[in-house]
């Protein structure tokens, strides 16, 4: 893996077009798959990932008719840079913006939370949305909010913080060594996914690699973020939404059926499919199967 | 050992009228002007949040562990307005011995469903007019510091003596801010006219004083 990779990850192919966007003041990189023509489709990724994650969903929709546009988030990638660490109102309120820059509304789909930014996009811009595709998620499940005391969090806070802003990204010895690291934390990401996301997630410098994300985005003050807002962020998304679970157990899991079925309900169009052989990277293990519920759910809605 | 004040967000807001207003406080003060404020630059990426001024005394420390990370914290602690929540975070880190909040508990307090409300609307407003001045997005303003559980859950987590000044610009009534004031485990309450470093510096002195 300290070279290029030799097989890539299956289904995948490269994106047609990549640009740079200039968005709110920042600029977001963007990777293209399909007629520019076509009805746009936002693909938006989850925290510490980036837009290469779609390397097969692009294609899947370009294939289905679409103009497939996956970002890298502000803070992910080759985007820019954070001020003031995970601040989730500014990567929604890109978002937002982007929506704007299209002649017709839009389909979103998302992972994990890059999702949750759809979600609230849906509520804020509905007339921009015409339908959103969530990949394994619903916001974080209710055992995530159960946080240390404030005290704790806002030490820990800023002793990272200060301790990042001074030395700068991690440096790896190797990409190897980034991709023991991913694959310790998302142990269900198939291999060849696994690379892919590290070739296309790591930069080199100095003495080794770095992720391409924002240090800054794993710092967190305690704001108030709860599961009431949560709820009340779902309860405003209007348009028709599809919602994709992995069955197995892996990250985010401890949200259980009641809670799903609950959180599907305070949408006003949504309905939920759960993929068996699935964790959270259900588009990455089981693609036959998300590709098929995502192609029924939009010969419904579009 | 100093005194780090936060000035308040907004055009015209910066550092030095504290320093002035504060300059017979027993200790030096520190004033730094915060993201796009005076002489700073905007933030990284143009847009403001709430905790900027957090993560501007995390830059500041790194580079500057001596002044902005000393090791027995701050002294004191100085929030104006939504910046008073970056100074009570320093304090709940363990960094400032003592605390002082003008107009600085948060509010207006929303229940889940108007905060939503509130701050998708701020948002489109602000997607609305892309792309957008500098000086826009400070007379646009900040959300956040809504949410009345969580300034509860922060008040009653702080522990040092704290300095609460409630003026007229509150966006709190007097009701609920002696309701949040009654959670710290020490507070001094007193009111000024305005958040002016004129109105409020003898207040802030006499307290440090006593």
């Amino acid at each position: 893996m300290s070279g290029e990779l030799t097989d890539g990850p299956p289904l995948a192919s490269p994106p047609d077009r990549a640009d740079f966007i200039a968005v709110n003041d920042t600029t977001l990189r963007t990777w293209e798959w399909g007629a520019v023509e076509a009805p746009p489709v936002l693909l938006v990724h989850g925290a510490f990932d980036h837009g290469r994650m779609f390397d097969s969903v692009g294609p899947f929709l370009a294939r289905l008719g679409y103009r497939a546009i996956a970002i890298d988030q502000r803070g992910h990638g080759d985007s820019g840079r954070l001020n003031s660490g995970n601040n989730f109102a500014i990567n929604f309120l890109d978002l937002c913006c982007l929506t704007r820059m299209f002649d017709k509304p839009i389909g979103l789909l998302a992972h994990s939370m890059g999702a949750s930014l759809c979600f609230s996009t849906c509520g804020a811009m509905p007339e921009l949305i015409r339908w959103c595709v969530s990949l394994d998620s619903l916001g974080p499940p209710s055992i995530a909010f159960e946080s240390p005391p404030i005290t704790e969090v806002a030490t820990m806070a800023f002793d990272y913080g200060i301790k990042t802003f001074g030395r700068g990204a991690r440096v790896f010895p190797d990409r190897d060594a980034m991709a023991a690291q991913r694959g310790a934390i998302n142990t269900r990401l198939p291999k060849p996914w696994l690379d892919h996301l590290v070739e296309h997630g790591s930069t080199e410098v100095e003495g080794g690699w770095t992720w391409k994300w924002d240090p800054a985005f794993n710092v967190g003050i305690p704001n108030g973020f709860r599961e009431e807002n949560i709820h009340a962020e779902l309860a405003r998304v209007t348009c028709p939404v599809l919602v994709l679970t992995g069955a197995e157990d892996d990250m985010w899991s401890e949200m259980g059926d009641d809670e799903i079925a609950f959180r599907i309900g305070l949408m006003a169009d949504a309905r939920q499919r759960s993929i068996d052989g699935g964790g959270h990277y259900l588009h990455l293990e089981q693609p036959d199967a998300v590709f098929a519920e995502i192609a029924a759910f939009l010969a419904e809605v579009d | 050992m100093s005194l780090l004040v936060l000035h308040d967000f907004g055009p015209g807001h910066h550092g030095q009228p504290w320093a002035d207003a504060l300059g017979a406080a027993p200790m030096s003060v520190l004033a730094p002007d915060l993201p796009g404020h005076g002489g700073s630059p905007p933030p990284i990426g143009g847009n403001h949040d709430l905790m900027d001024p957090a993560f501007q005394i995390m830059r500041l420390a790194a580079g500057h562990p001596d002044r902005y990370d000393p090791p027995d914290g701050f002294a004191a602690a100085v929030g104006v307005g939504v910046h008073g929540w970056s100074a009570q975070s320093l304090v709940l880190a363990g960094r400032a011995r003592r605390l002082v909040l003008v107009d600085g508990l948060g509010g207006p307090f929303l229940d889940a469903a108007d905060r939503m409300q509130v701050r998708h609307d701020h948002i489109r407003r602000l997607a609305e007019q892309q792309p957008i001045s500098a000086a826009t997005r400070l007379d646009i303003g900040l959300f956040g510091g809504d949410d009345l559980e969580h300034a509860q859950e922060a008040a009653a987590a702080t522990a040092v003596p704290t300095l609460l000044i409630h003026t007229a610009e509150s966006t709190i009534d007097r009701p609920t801010f002696e309701g949040l004031a009654d959670r710290f485990a020490d507070a001094t309450v007193r009111e000024a006219s305005d958040r002016t470093p004129a109105a409020v510096a003898p207040i802030v002195l006499d307290w440090l004083a006593g």
